[in-house]
């Protein structure tokens, strides 16, 4: 009798379906290049309100034009990351509607790593090089003496704050299984993520900086590491060691939110075949 | 009398379609009464720093503008995608061009109709900049009437650019990307997100050039009593580029027509 052999673990079987992706998205490749390039003047556009507010203002805050780009860089290459992690929850809302959720539940991979490679997402490569670049560029120019470990505080901050828009948008896409839509919440989340993404939040309202550190937590996926690099800690509105610990809150928050999205999967009624 | 109503049954499409979509239209409303309260709140931080104005505009200003820019190109900047390039490739096109009435006094009639549906917006936006206290009424009666020559003005600058872009499609078929590059230089140089008085003077000086200003930023400006090299001028400035476009757009379509592609036709 052949032996069983043990399934892949869940990160391959995600790394294995995001190739398949990949190779189906290239089929159709001066579409993906004209998308990858589009994604990238869609970003440039919030770079450039960004760019013209602190060449008119000098600084925001007492934040200096480098200052302010170096927390727009943290934030665009986390949120590049984001894409093409979670891109696909979108589409959550068709998915459950139409019934393709079915073939989740019938196929021996984790119904959320099918979810989410479900496509490969293109704009997010035209998100990435963008990310890649400004982060670059700002992290060298920004007032910063890098040793290893600021680096790799860095490196940590970027994928937390992939965690962190991750997770919120996991858990609102979670809902679809119960209220059968969830972009227009989606929606809502996003257009906060961007409006308020790039600033350093010191500056707004302590009411509303607060909102966007323990309702909707913006704050840890950008201006907290920042300031934390920046060496301006004095100017947080939450204790230090919080800002200091903004990587791990996004690796527990993603955890809760791929949890959640576990319970709520439950409430999955098919639309029938 | 036959073609008044015919353009205004087109109208009646443009303004019924998007409405069959009920959920992601009153989306739209919903994320631009966010975006407003959301900006006038950026927009105060940003300035709380700042005694005084900054560029000659105040808080007030800013945050007024940032309410009716957004509002505004909300109604007006409609969607590319909407008229002939999905039509190109669906085939469509092959029965519009059998139609009674040109294809583009049905695709401006069409995006009209779009304008139409989406006025709802406009109570929105502006119901949110009061709510927020962003908005203030324009200094005097004859300052509002400027307002309103001047937008409508903008009405026919952007719709005869979303035509100009859709023409486009004739050329390319696909505009997935360059879709995406042509909404961010309009939703820029527009002054849709940023007013011009705040850019770098080389910036202001290819905005300027550009006809997107003159169909957001320039009746904005003329609301605050800041028009653009005085009220004739920039409303002069308007008219030219509605006489340009019309103009481009009737030669990009007489070229157009003869490579039409009518697929599965």
């Amino acid at each position: 009798m052949a032996e069983l052999t043990k399934p892949p673990s869940a990160m391959r079987q995600y790394a294995i379906l995001l190739r398949v992706g990949l190779a189906s998205a290239m089929q159709y490749r001066a579409d993906f290049v004209m998308t990858a390039v589009g994604a990238i003047c869609y970003e440039a556009v919030s770079l450039a309100f960004v760019g013209v507010i602190v060449y008119a203002f000098g600084s925001i805050g007492g934040w200096s034009l480098v200052e302010v780009a170096f927390v727009y860089g943290i934030r665009s290459m986390g949120h590049a990351l984001h894409g093409i992690l979670s891109g696909q929850l979108w589409t959550a809302d068709g998915v459950v509607r139409r019934g393709e959720f079915d073939r989740y539940l019938l196929r021996p991979v984790n119904p959320l790593i099918q979810l989410l490679a479900r496509r490969f997402q293109v704009t997010a490569v035209g998100d990435i090089v963008f990310g890649a670049v400004v982060l670059a560029v700002t992290a060298v120019a920004a007032p910063i003496s890098w040793s290893l470990a600021s680096v790799v505080f860095l490196i940590a901050a970027v994928i937390g704050s992939a965690l962190v828009e991750s997770a919120v948008m996991l858990a609102i896409a979670s809902l679809t299984f119960r209220l059968l839509a969830s972009s227009p919440i989606l929606s809502v989340a996003d257009t906060v993520f961007v409006t308020f993404g790039p600033y350093p939040l010191s500056v707004l309202p302590r009411t509303v900086a607060h909102l966007l550190t323990f309702v909707l937590p913006l704050a840890y996926a950008a201006f907290f590491p920042a300031a934390v690099l920046l060496d301006r800690t004095t100017e947080l509105f939450v204790p230090t060691w919080l800002a200091f610990a903004s990587p791990v809150v996004g690796l527990l928050l993603y955890a809760a939110a791929v949890l959640f999205f576990h319970r709520q999967m439950r409430h999955y009624s098919s639309p029938g075949h | 009398m036959t073609l008044v109503r015919q353009v205004l049954s087109q109208v009646r499409i443009g303004c019924l379609t998007p409405w069959a979509y009920r959920a992601s239209m009153l989306l739209s409303f919903l994320v631009l009464a966010l975006q407003v309260a959301l900006f006038s709140v950026v927009w105060r931080a940003i300035y709380a720093g700042h005694s005084g104005p900054v560029a000659g505009v105040d808080v007030d200003t800013a945050v007024g503008y940032a309410v009716l820019s957004l509002t505004v190109a909300t109604v007006l900047n409609t969607s590319p995608y909407s008229s002939i390039e999905s039509r190109v490739r669906d085939g469509l096109i092959g029965v519009d061009l059998t139609r009674p009435i040109g294809l583009l006094t049905q695709s401006l009639a069409v995006q009209a109709g779009y304008v139409v549906a989406t006025l709802p917006a406009a109570a929105v936006g502006l119901g949110t900049g009061l709510a927020v206290r962003g908005l203030a009424p324009p200094p005097d009666v004859s300052d509002t009437v400027r307002f309103a020559v001047s937008l409508l003005l903008a009405f026919g600058v952007s719709q005869l650019i979303t035509l100009l872009m859709s023409l486009t499609s004739f050329w390319t078929l696909e505009v997935g990307g360059v879709g995406m590059a042509f909404f961010v230089v309009r939703t820029f140089m527009s002054g849709a997100v940023v007013p011009l008085w705040f850019m770098p003077d080389w910036l202001q000086a290819i905005a300027v050039a550009l006809p997107f200003q003159a169909s957001t930023y320039t009746p904005i400006a003329v609301y605050f009593g800041r028009p653009p090299g005085g009220f004739v001028s920039a409303v002069g400035l308007q008219a030219l580029w509605i006489v340009i476009l019309t103009g481009l757009c009737l030669w990009l379509w007489s070229r157009a027509k003869h490579r039409v592609v009518v697929q599965g036709g």
